[in-house]
């Protein structure tokens, strides 16, 4: 009756010992979610995007009428683009933060506004309520110095979460997430996040995954995808 | 203007022979061919291959980008009263537009004043992100010439029609075109916003003697690349790529237990 009792903490030793490492793999939340929708969105052709320059026209003995003509003088008027956007709300995480336009640093590499409270908005990119391409924004998750960045939990972000984006037009653009994905930082499709064709987007782009001490580097990036509110 | 009006039919086999550089990729791909007007006071009819193509096309615009198959083209081009595309041309020319490239074809005057067409086939290589490329022509009838941005040469010695470029980060430039070696200004100052991802092709139009000198910008997007990654955290609080703390501990303890029941029942049957 005695070594009864030692084979049951025997049995429930070794079910502890393999349970709980089964159980922690099983249960992670999945680190990319709706990554099919995302590339779709990419490959997608904008519905207002320009017709195509008529090759037929030429031969096509309509007039010419058809062929675009743009006045090259120094100064002529640029098309109007969408708005440059100034805050980012995402509410399903309690998040708020200003936004600044950034371009490359001297390595290429995105510029991250070192106020890790602010996001940053690739300015060579498209706008929100541009017609097309991905408006990316990118936040610190974290720094050494300021500890926790706006995008700290952008990790959290889960498909149908609210993404609101505030404009210097004084608009509300209202967006919801339909992806959330994570690479290694080796294999991340920049050319995606950063593209300025395929449906109008928003891309919000931070670090994660594991974390390397001695470069001070997260071996991830995390995307999450959201789409205009009523949009495709 | 006299010259202008004057009739010029150029056979340009010679200049269009540039075309030839880009090499026929295969006759189902098609060129990307805009068409430059550089010919001051002069608004015009284009006829490609007979047909009128851009009726009362104005100096100082640029037409396009189209779509054209490949192969052999007849421009003529008339003064904008002419719709018929009958009589004498201002200029006739044939072009060869080979596949996959990216060309303009551009109506000006050479050094000496006459009216000319000329073909150019650009540069639409992939900028790196945050830069952008200017390319300015010399299409003018004029002398050598200097451009300065910001008041120093970037571009010395430029001749009708050669062209130079260069790729810059983006933004505003002011520049202003001298004549070679001097700080005599024929043209500008003038702001030019050089868009990132962007070829910003700059022409140096009109003539001299005429004081009809000017510019023409013609804008060709979608060269830009991404950036090259996005460093976005340094303090490693985030840090997920371990395991948690308590996933070890639990599993020793469960050896443990397991252990320590596997020693007393050995002990027991002893």
């Amino acid at each position: 009756m005695r070594s009864r009792g030692w084979m049951v903490l025997v049995v429930i030793g070794v079910l502890v010992a393999v349970a709980a490492p089964v159980g922690w793999v099983l249960t992670r939340p999945a680190r990319t979610v709706g990554a099919a929708t995302a590339d779709a969105l990419a490959r997608a052709t904008p519905p207002t995007s320009a017709p195509p320059a008529g090759a037929s026209e030429v031969g096509g003995g309509s007039g010419g009428s058809a062929v675009p003509v743009r006045d090259g003088r120094v100064g002529a008027a640029v098309p109007v683009r969408g708005a440059v956007p100034v805050r980012v709300d995402l509410p399903s995480l309690g998040v708020t933060a200003a936004i600044r336009p950034v371009g490359v640093d001297r390595s290429g590499d995105l510029q991250i506004p070192a106020d890790v409270a602010a996001v940053g908005w690739y300015r060579y990119g498209p706008r929100p309520g541009d017609p097309a391409g991905s408006t990316a924004l990118s936040g610190h998750v974290d720094s050494a110095e300021q500890g926790r960045g706006a995008f700290f939990r952008l990790r959290q972000l889960r498909p149908g979460d609210p993404v609101i984006v505030h404009g210097t037009d004084g608009r509300t653009r209202r967006y919801r997430v339909v992806a959330r994905e994570e690479w290694p930082k080796t294999k991340v499709p920049l050319d995606r996040l950063f593209a300025r064709g395929g449906a109008p987007r928003l891309t919000l782009v931070t670090c994660g995954g594991g974390f390397r001490e001695n470069a001070r580097s997260y071996l991830d990036n995390i995307a999450v995808t959201a789409v205009p509110d009523g949009g495709p | 203007m006299k010259r202008i009006a004057a009739v010029a039919v150029l056979g340009l086999a010679a200049g269009l022979a540039v075309l030839g550089l880009g090499g026929p990729a295969g006759a189902a791909e098609s060129a990307s061919v805009s068409i430059v007007h550089g010919i001051p006071k002069t608004p015009v009819n284009v006829f490609v291959n007979g047909k009128l193509t851009l009726r009362n096309f104005q100096p100082g615009t640029v037409a396009g980008p189209l779509s054209l198959p490949a192969g052999s083209y007849q421009v003529r081009v008339f003064p904008a009263a002419n719709t018929a595309g009958t009589g004498n041309p201002v200029i006739s020319a044939s072009a060869t537009v080979p596949a996959g490239a990216n060309v303009s074809l551009v109506a000006h005057l050479d050094a000496a004043g006459k009216p000319t067409l000329t073909p150019y086939v650009n540069d639409v290589s992939r900028l790196a992100a945050g830069q952008a490329r200017l390319v300015v022509r010399h299409t003018a009838a004029a002398p050598a010439v200097d451009v300065r941005a910001g008041g120093s040469p970037v571009i010395r010695g430029l001749t009708n029609p050669r062209q130079q470029e260069l790729t810059l980060p983006a933004g505003s430039v002011r520049a202003d075109v001298v004549l070679a070696g001097t700080s005599t200004v024929v043209i500008g100052p003038a702001t030019l916003n050089l868009a990132e991802g962007s070829a910003t092709i700059v022409y140096a139009i009109g003539s001299a003697e005429q004081k009809t000198l000017g510019l023409v910008v013609q804008t060709i997007s979608g060269l830009h690349s991404a950036p090259g990654g996005v460093p976005a955290g340094t303090g490693g609080l985030a840090d997920d790529g371990g395991v948690p703390g308590w996933l070890p501990v639990t599993v020793a303890v469960g050896l443990l237990a397991a252990a320590l029941g596997a020693a007393r029942l050995a002990a027991a049957r002893r």
